[in-house]
């Protein structure tokens, strides 16, 4: 899959990859970034207990989102 | 033209965490909202309209009918201008249908027994959110090429989008940098009086987001301290009168 990226954000992204210094090239450097928001993605996406969904309603409701 | 960028919910917190120069402007700090019980979003809008607070006015008229309160221009500060557009704020000229359907889907988010169903309901969610404020983001960009004296546009999704995903970072680091986005744009095109105004914040609540006890302000022109929500109807008449050629 080819995706173009705005070669300002390209320059942006080269800069930073030289001041960490743990990686050959810009390629590289996405691939890793990319990794990265995908795992934070889905720990955020954890199950959520039943006691803070219940905790959330009451204050929705409160707030006039829920009856 | 004096320019209000209305956005429901924006967590002072988090424009520092982000660093979101262009929500911050030249100056910026959180707005008093303690005169109030909750921190309402129709309360607190109808209450930036009026000047004064709402609360017991509008709690009165039932919870069932909150949301579809509309301020008459008369008794806002609104009165003292001409030519005036605002988009979708709360009390004034709010889309009841989009909202109503959001909250509709919240309802079902939580009424859902199974997680498979909750994760259906949350992109259904989702989506309305962003489809809607694509078509606001429009709005505004069209309302500011005109010759309008004040133009106030309601941007929802950072609130809207919260509620249910304001565990998730990278979402909320989107919207936020978003916002930042079109607060930069227009501050770039237009060298107008320009105020980023929220009526509360957001907080944590596990995965969720509930509204925190305080709201954000930033001006390109003025230091202004700790103010009321209710004080902006005086601040914006004056920069309206500071102004006048």
């Amino acid at each position: 899959m080819k995706i173009e990226i705005k070669n300002e954000i390209i320059k942006k992204l080269f800069r930073k990859m030289k001041k960490e210094g743990r990686f050959k090239d810009v390629r590289e450097y996405i691939n890793h970034i990319l990794s990265a928001i995908v795992e934070d993605d889905a720990k955020n996406e954890r199950v959520f207990s039943k006691k803070e969904e219940e905790l959330i309603k009451e204050r929705l409701r409160a707030l006039g989102y829920l009856d | 033209m004096i320019i209000v960028v209305a956005i429901d919910g924006l967590e002072y917190e988090l424009v520092e965490k982000f660093e979101c120069e262009n929500l911050k402007q030249e100056f910026y700090g959180k707005t008093d909202i303690s005169e109030f019980s909750e921190p309402r979003t129709i309360v607190l809008w109808s209450s930036f309209l009026t000047g004064r607070n709402m609360e017991q006015e509008i709690l009165n008229k039932g919870k069932h009918v909150m949301w579809d309160i509309t301020i008459n221009a008369r008794d806002s500060f609104l009165s003292h201008f001409n030519k005036y557009s605002v988009i979708d704020l709360p009390g004034f000229s709010y889309d009841k249908d989009q909202h109503a359907s959001e909250r509709n889907l919240l309802k079902q988010f939580f009424d859902a027994n199974s997680e498979e169903k909750k994760e259906k309901i949350k992109e259904r969610y989702n989506n309305l959110a962003f489809e809607h404020h694509r078509k606001i983001k429009e709005k505004f960009f069209e309302a500011l090429k005109q010759n309008y004296e004040l133009v106030i546009s309601y941007f929802s999704i950072a609130d809207v989008i919260g509620h249910l995903n304001f565990g998730n970072n990278f979402l909320m680091k989107m919207i936020y940098k978003e916002l930042d986005e079109i607060v930069g744009k227009v501050r770039k095109n237009y060298k107008n009086p320009i105020f980023v105004l929220s009526d509360h914040g957001m907080k944590k609540a596990g995965i969720f987001g509930d509204h925190s006890e305080y709201g954000f302000w930033s001006t390109n022109f003025k230091e202004l301290g700790i103010p009321k929500l209710t004080d902006f109807a005086n601040i914006i008449l004056e920069v309206k009168n500071e102004n006048r050629d």
